[in-house]
């Protein structure tokens, strides 16, 4: 039994991070068609059909360019600033279920690596840790852009964990678990037992927390590439910076399971239908981060911390104390 | 429900007093600020006055708070002083913050918020309970020390205070570890209860942490191992605040200090007297030596104020020994030292109000025929914290070294007669310079202000205090002084 | 056995971040290894079986302390040849070394004599509803009071910070 728990454990570790990794890389293609489309462009159309071998490409380029480490730069933290990004994004999928659970050939398989019972906060806390990845790379590397790209991102990440916690909080207070399992088991009955329908400021607050967290646009401020060439990654080159970006995009997938799977919930019953619909769902929020960075501009640092603090955090707050108060009377 | 409100109505009044300021802070001109703060702290100083003597020892919301919140004479009476001090920094120092630029309206809610921690201080049966309070006082501190933050000295103070503070502030907390450890409890009570049934091993990790929690307290005192912040920082801090600080917030330290020697490890202070006694004695020295040398008066009252910890640290140690006076005499000198140096820093706030230079001897020489009044109440300050027969200061030393005498610490009451004797020639000086000099400059008129009058009424009290008797009705002399005292101490030992 | 290797391995994670805290004179390399040692840390709340803690000290210190003196550090961006010079450092954290030994030596002994029964922890240790318990219920005062100390700190903290002209800087 202990063996083939740990069998099938490893197995699914393989399988999300192969998984993820190849969305990661379809992911890339996904933007450059959905903005080409949206811009009127046609995007990547050369290597193979429709541009799909594009993917490949980038893949062989990344691979094979060289490996610079700059002079100045700090080694060690910078050689292992990307592994901490890309490795604490996986990291954080082990508490999400990516489907539910299925019998297949007379073995019942969860599709969670760990039902942890706080998998919430387990999640948060593995992301706050991957924080760590572009501060740390850009404080090593010794580049004035790398520097300023590390200034927002202490910023920012600390601000928006306060939003994404507090959000989070009065969601949880009617749940009354950790568990993403249990979030989904209390959201089993339909559409209308939904958590968005009770919480819809927590889960807007959550999903504009989101696109600070995952550093995407309109908070692009990390890497912005117009202001400061690319941020925490101008100084990286090959398969470095490809870690910083798979990691950034597994998180935009993971991210996007955890809102369905949070407010709108998740895969249902367990039954197919469901399960396709958490991935339809899932789509949706992937599509959603594409779109914004079409239609929408970049917005300013400030303007981000005062959005924060002085717009986010206080409805969070509020949020929280009405539910308090609802659910006491 | 009311009547346990009614218990933490004082400590209430003082925090939300805070909040009100905080929300006022910018509509208000100062001296509105100023008034409010006052009223608030008048408001719990009454309370608390009404209260005194009559209340039994007990426990604010026990189903609650457990006994984590302790109301008995002892803290009431050491509330008294630390609302009676801040009232005395605030309305003394009117025209002083008008005076700078600086000040603005927070500097009233972090008051307040330091009195709150003090309250909190002395009522706290608990240790993580006691750690917080202290926090809350310091960090406030901390921020009052730099409130001229555009000045080097300033900021140079307060940074220097609040990296040693914190760290030394780490070691209560690693003491509370240590002693849950042995226990399985942070409460006093049970720590005492522990403490009391003899079983030699293991009150070894209590006693380590009991030093621990001393390193913090003996830190915050300015005793002298730790001392080397003291005069810095009292000379960088705004002079009210420095006031406050050596009035106020010194007192608070010894509220938990005696708590603990006298609840916690009272079976065991006759292992850290001796501890107590050698840091009693470089405190002595060593505090002498800062005060001689120094030349601006502020420094030198800051000296001297390491030199007034070490006289209550001899009656400190002597609570180990056996004498019964021990405690009731710290009690009596802290209000001795508290009127005395709230006085003195007092006189040089409202002096330093016109002028933004240094003090020094040198700027006090003809005083008196400039301010005769103000004069002859430095004097007066000067007289008592030296320890002259008829002030309060008097008194308050004859009890510490008869306390010592009567435990058999006669070397120790030896050395603070020896000190006090060195004490009279930096208070002394003072007083030479103020008396025997020409004065350097025109005569002026001497305005009335409130601010003189206060100073005024401390000096009166300083000289009852240390003459009176209860002749007259609601203001206690000395007898009535050391009643008190007995009464607070009394009320501690109830308990057990 | 396993948790003796895990608690020695964490130990020494431990004890290594926090020497390097204090021994690196590059702040940077101070910080990371600050973050080492708190991450010990959280690992030696999860050997405790107190994953509540564990990732609480994870998302406090790890995630907000660590990385706002990480933005201190950027901030300020000191330069090598700009921190103060301290020739005789180590020799300074030998001395104090031997000096705090002997206190050490004394908290080893005292801990040894310490019994050797165990403390049973009860039904749900660990959970969250057995953290929200002990922290709203048996420690509500000093929990609340930690209220007043943070806004404390906060004001005094902006109070210094806060630019505004000044006359006579």
């Amino acid at each position: 039994m202990e063996v083939a728990y740990i069998i099938e454990t490893l197995i699914k570790i393989v399988v999300i991070l192969l998984v993820f990794s190849a969305l990661a890389g379809f992911g890339t293609y996904f933007e450059r068609k959905i903005l080409a489309f949206m811009q009127r462009r046609l995007g990547p159309m050369h290597v193979g059909p429709f541009g799909l071998l594009q993917i490949a490409a980038d893949g062989i380029k990344l691979f094979t360019k060289e490996d610079i480490v700059p002079t100045n730069a700090v080694g060690p933290i910078f050689k292992i600033a990307p592994v901490i990004t890309a490795a604490t994004a996986f990291m954080a999928a082990a508490a999400i279920p990516f489907l539910p659970q299925f019998t297949i050939f007379g073995y019942t398989v969860h599709p969670i690596v760990a039902d942890v019972n706080i998998g919430i906060l387990y999640i948060l806390g593995v992301m706050a840790v991957g924080f760590y990845g572009p501060l740390l790379g850009s404080l090593a590397s010794s580049n004035k852009f790398a520097l300023i790209s590390a200034a927002r991102a202490a910023s920012v990440f600390i601000s928006y964990e306060v939003v994404t916690g507090l959000s989070l909080l009065a969601p949880l207070m009617m749940v009354g678990s950790f568990s993403l399992i249990d979030f989904n088991n209390y959201q089993a009955g339909g559409i209308g037992d939904w958590i968005i329908w009770s919480q819809p400021v927590a889960f807007v607050l959550f999903w504009i927390a989101a696109f600070a967290e995952t550093g995407r646009t309109p908070f692009h401020l990390v890497a912005n590439d117009h202001e400061i060439i690319d941020g925490f990654g101008t100084e990286y080159s090959g398969m470095r910076w490809g870690l910083f970006f798979i990691g950034e995009y597994a998180n935009m997938f993971f991210i996007s399971f955890v809102i369905v799977l949070l407010f709108l919930g998740g895969f249902g019953d367990g039954s197919v239908l469901g399960a396709l619909g958490f991935l339809l769902k899932m789509s949706f929020f992937f599509f959603f981060f594409l779109w914004t960075r079409a239609a929408w501009p970049d917005i300013r640092p400030d303007q981000l911390m005062w959005l924060c603090w002085k717009v986010l955090m206080p409805l969070a707050v509020i949020n929280v104390v009405v539910t308090g108060f609802v659910m006491m009377f | 429900m009311f009547e346990q409100l009614f218990l933490i109505l004082p400590m209430a009044i003082v925090v939300m007093g805070a909040f009100v300021l905080l929300l006022l802070s910018k509509t208000f001109s100062l001296d509105k600020l100023n008034l409010v703060a006052v009223f608030f702290l008048s408001l719990s100083f009454i309370i608390e006055i009404l209260r005194f003597g009559t209340t039994t020892v007990c426990y604010s919301f026990p189903e609650i708070f457990g006994k984590m919140y302790i109301i008995d004479d002892f803290s009431i009476l050491f509330d008294l002083m630390f609302t009676a001090g801040a009232i005395l920094t605030l309305l003394i120092n009117t025209a002083y913050f008008k005076s700078r630029n600086y000040y603005n309206g927070e500097y009233f809610a972090l008051i307040l918020f330091s009195v709150f921690g003090m309250m909190i201080l002395a009522h706290s049966n608990e240790l993580v309970t006691a750690f917080i309070a202290l926090e809350i006082a310091s960090l406030s501190v901390f921020a009052l020390v730099g409130y001229h933050k555009y000045n080097k000295v300033s900021s140079e103070a307060m940074m220097k205070y609040m990296i040693l503070g914190s760290m030394t502030g780490a070691f209560f907390i690693l003491g509370t570890a240590f002693i849950y450890g042995a226990v399985g409890s942070t409460n006093l009570e049970d720590i005492a209860a522990y403490v009391n049934v003899p079983a030699e091993k293991d009150l070894v990790l209590v006693l380590i942490g009991g030093i621990f929690i001393m390193v913090t307290i003996l830190f915050k005192m300015g005793a002298v191992p730790f001392h080397s912040w003291v005069v810095d920082v009292y000379q960088g801090a705004p002079f009210p605040v420095t006031m406050f600080m050596a009035s106020t917030f010194k007192i608070a330290l010894f509220a938990i200090a005696l708590r603990l020697s006298l609840i916690d490890f009272a079976s065991l202070n006759i292992v850290w007297s001796e501890i107590l006694q050698v840091i009693t004695v470089l405190t002595l020295i060593g505090g002498s030596f800062l005060a001689i040398t120094q030349k601006s008066i502020k420094r030198m009252l800051a000296g001297s104020s390491v030199v007034h910890s070490g006289y209550m640290l001899i009656a400190y140690s002597s609570i180990g020994l056996g004498s019964d006076m021990a405690a009731p005499a710290i009690m009596f000198y802290l209000i001795s030292y508290f009127l005395s140096a709230a006085g003195a820093f007092g006189i040089l706030s409202f002096i330093a109000t016109g002028s933004k230079k240094m003090m020094t001897y040198e700027d006090f020489k003809g005083f008196s025929e400039r301010r005769p009044y103000l004069s002859a109440m430095m004097a007066i300050f000067m007289l008592s914290l030296s320890g002259f027969p008829s002030t309060i200061g008097f008194l308050g030393k004859f009890y510490i070294f008869t306390s010592a005498i009567e435990s058999g610490q006669i070397l120790l009451a030896g050395l603070g007669i020896v000190t006090a004797f060195i004490s009279v020639y930096y208070y002394f000086k003072l007083i030479a310079m103020m008396y025997f000099y020409p004065s350097t400059d025109q005569q002026k008129k001497f305005p009335f202000d409130f601010s003189g009058l206060l100073i005024g009424v401390m000096a009166m009290m300083v000289i009852w205090g240390g003459v009176g008797t209860s002749l007259i009705p609601f203001i206690p002399g000395a007898n009535g002084l050391i009643d008190i005292a007995k009464q607070a101490i009394d009320s501690l030992q109830n308990v057990l | 056995m396993l948790e003796n290797s895990i608690f020695v391995l964490l130990a020494l994670f431990l004890l290594l971040g926090s020497a390097g805290m204090v021994g690196f004179k590059q702040t940077l390399f101070s910080a990371i290894s600050f973050m080492m040692a708190m991450l010990a840390l959280a690992g030696m709340f999860a050997l405790l079986d107190n994953s509540f803690l564990f990732l609480a000290q994870i998302m406090v210190s790890v995630g907000a302390v660590v990385v706002l003196s990480l933005l201190v550090i950027v901030s300020v961006n000191v330069k090598e040849e700009n921190l103060p010079k301290e020739p005789a450092k180590f020799r300074w954290m030998l001395f104090a070394v031997v000096l705090v030994a002997p206190l050490a030596i004394v908290i080893y002994k005292a801990l040894t004599y310490m019994p050797h029964t165990w403390a049973k922890t009860g039904e749900g240790y660990g959970s969250l509803k057995m953290m929200g318990m002990t922290l709203f219920k048996d420690w509500v005062l000093p929990f609340e009071i930690v209220s007043v100390l943070l806004l404390a700190a906060m004001v005094g903290a902006i109070v210094i910070a806060r630019k505004e002209p000044s006359n006579d800087a």
